[in-house]
């Protein structure tokens, strides 16, 4: 039991003049690297000249904390004016989920159909556990908004200036480069584009035989068709590896792969780069330039980054137990999706939300924790086909 | 004596912030909430920047978020105005700077508090979402911060975060020592006892000097600094 008068007293470990000279050691570093708040003249100088304010604000920091009012104490008490600010961002989430969701509920559908190239070979996390059923029956609420710190897209209310909307069909990218590192990815890739030098190669060699070949750091490297793929049907192509952002970060190689011809022949252009998991690289996408061996452009493709984490619900033998459980589900700016996977027996079909980044996945996963409900977070490796149809 | 208070309709951005805060205390709230806004845009983006680069499990521990302390940080501050000191004669920059130095003690002492209050955090969960914070971006690179900071993280994330907290006290109110309260609460959240909070900082501060020792022969220049 914690009593407020314990306070003075105090731990005593070991020779307190050494400590104090060490915590004081210790504290001088945190506030210098940034881990301890500056309270100081001289700390803050240096935090200013580190840059600190070249952050995006996020929205729930556009205006300043609410008023007091005449009747209220004079140091009111700040948890319930908390409460209060969460209530109003509840009813705010609310309202922009309410206005968003069916377009977004749209849009993911749209993306997933885009993106119905098997996900086979990921270069990392299993599928997720089997949940079983859950146990209670009340409805489950599942909200997800773009509030925060956003950089980049439709959805977020504070975007830098060139990146309102993005071309990569992303609508809210956070700004904090950990959390984008720190997600994995599926790359999908555009058209290749062939200018004069490879114009010239492609009537060498029929163009059925180019490949384009991607690794990223340590994956293995995985090679599709180099023109629109006849099985997606579209424009684009999304890659069947899922690759980490240490990895992106590390290098990515992509290569033209002439198959059937041997080398050096068969790799008659290629691009390597780190690729930066940043606000403007997620929105924009990379312009792939591939090169010949004399440094020549041999052709242009475009490169995306797509999230890659699903929240998966609830698995079942069968779709009737999640078309049950879909119908107690209170959707906020998001939609889930009922996903058949590569299963031979036992939990064939899967509930999920997603794709997501790491972090927002978490967070849905955590909404439904909350609410005594299962959820795990996987990359859909077993996820085969397009979404099955939900009541 | 209170500053005069500006009549035009909107504040001039070269009124100083004691004239603001000399405003925020006034009966007129109109007065009041339009100085109080100049004072949160001239430096919401600053605390911002600076509270977001603490480490996430920090705030977490304290059980608060970014936006949470930032907005608790000018309530506060806006509640407490009458004991904003404006020093005459400074320039700008010192004000500035003299300004943001209280806002940071106000953020700092309520980080303490929320450390030393009782919260009904479920262990279990609180425990998982600390571990998935703990991917906090990459650490100063200061050359000063570098050997404590090498030491520091050889340690455990519990004896990291247990010296993470005792640093915080320590800057916050002189004291080497962990409030009971606050270990009390800590092991409350990791399920342990008072007296096992108590091993890990005493644990946590040996191998913090011995870890440091141990970079002496390799990093003498570093240390030659500090």
């Amino acid at each position: 039991m914690k009593d407020d008068r314990d306070e003075s007293n105090e731990i005593d470990d070991g020779d307190s003049a050494d400590d104090r000279e060490l915590i004081d050691q210790l504290a001088m570093a945190l506030t210098e690297g940034g881990e301890l708040l500056p309270t100081d003249e001289a700390e803050v100088e240096r935090a200013e000249q580190q840059g600190v304010e070249e952050i995006e604000l996020p929205a729930a920091l556009s205006e300043p904390p609410t008023p007091k009012s005449a009747a209220d104490p004079k140091v009111a008490d700040l948890n319930e004016h908390r409460r209060r600010r969460q209530a109003g961002r509840g009813w705010l989430t609310h309202s922009l989920a309410v206005t968003l969701g069916a377009a977004a509920a749209v849009l993911l559908m749209l993306q997933w159909a885009k993106h119905s190239s098997p996900r086979v070979n990921p270069t990392s996390e299993p599928a997720g556990a089997t949940s079983s059923p859950p146990p209670e029956q009340s409805k489950v609420e599942l909200a997800l908004s773009c509030e925060g710190t956003c950089c980049a897209g439709a959805k977020c209310k504070t975007p830098r200036p060139t990146l309102e909307k993005c071309p990569s069909g992303r609508r809210c990218i956070r700004c904090d480069p950990g959390r984008l590192v720190d997600s994995r990815y599926r790359l999908r890739i555009g058209a290749f584009h062939p200018v004069e030098v490879g114009n010239e190669a492609l009537k060498r060699f029929p163009q059925g035989k180019l490949q384009v070949c991607v690794r990223a750091g340590a994956s293995s490297e995985v090679c599709v068709p180099a023109h629109v793929s006849e099985r997606t049907g579209g424009r684009w192509t999304t890659l069947p590896v899922v690759a980490s952002g240490e990895d992106l970060a590390a290098k990515v190689t992509v290569r033209l792969h002439w198959k059937g011809v041997k080398e050096p022949q068969a790799t008659p252009a290629h691009w390597t780069m780190p690729v930066a998991l940043t606000a403007t690289s997620l929105c924009r996408g990379y312009s792939v330039r591939f090169q010949n061996a004399d440094k020549e452009v041999f052709g242009v493709m475009s490169l995306f980054m797509d999230d890659a984490h699903y929240v998966e619900l609830l698995r079942a033998p069968e779709p009737a137990p999640l078309r049950a459980y879909y119908k107690r589900l209170k959707l906020s700016g998001l939609t889930v999706a009922m996903q058949k996977t590569s299963k031979k027996a036992g939990a064939q079909f899967v509930l999920t939300a997603g794709p997501f980044d790491r972090s927002t996945a978490e967070k849905l996963r955590w909404q439904l924790l909350e609410q005594k409900q299962t959820a795990s977070v996987t990359v859909g490796a077993d996820f085969i086909g397009e979404p099955l149809a939900l009541p | 004596m209170p500053p005069p208070f500006q009549t035009t309709d909107s504040p001039s951005e070269l009124q100083s912030d004691g004239e603001l805060f000399g405003e925020v205390t006034a009966a007129d709230r109109e007065v009041a909430r339009r100085a109080e806004r100049v004072l949160y845009e001239r430096h919401v983006r600053y605390l911002f920047g600076v509270v977001s680069r603490q480490r996430k499990r920090l705030l977490l521990l304290a059980g608060l978020s970014a936006e949470d302390l930032v907005q608790d940080t000018f309530q506060r501050a806006f509640e407490r105005a009458a004991s904003f000191k404006a020093e005459p004669g400074l320039d700008a920059e010192r004000a500035r700077r003299r300004t943001r130095a209280w806002l940071g003690r106000i953020a700092q002492n309520l980080l303490t508090d929320s450390l030393r209050q009782s919260r009904e955090i479920p262990a279990s969960p609180y425990l998982e979402q600390l571990s998935a914070a703990a991917t906090d971006g990459p650490p100063s690179s200061s050359p000063h911060l570098a050997p404590i900071r090498r030491a520091l993280s050889q340690l455990s994330d519990r004896e990291q975060d247990v010296l993470r907290v005792t640093a915080l006290y320590y800057k916050s109110e002189g004291s080497e020592r962990l409030p009971n309260a606050v270990s009390a609460e800590l092991g409350r959240r990791w399920g342990i006892s008072n007296d096992n909070v108590r091993a890990i900082r005493s644990r946590a501060l040996k191998k913090l000097r011995r870890a440091m020792a141990d970079q002496q022969p390799q990093q003498p220049q570093e240390h030659a600094t500090q």
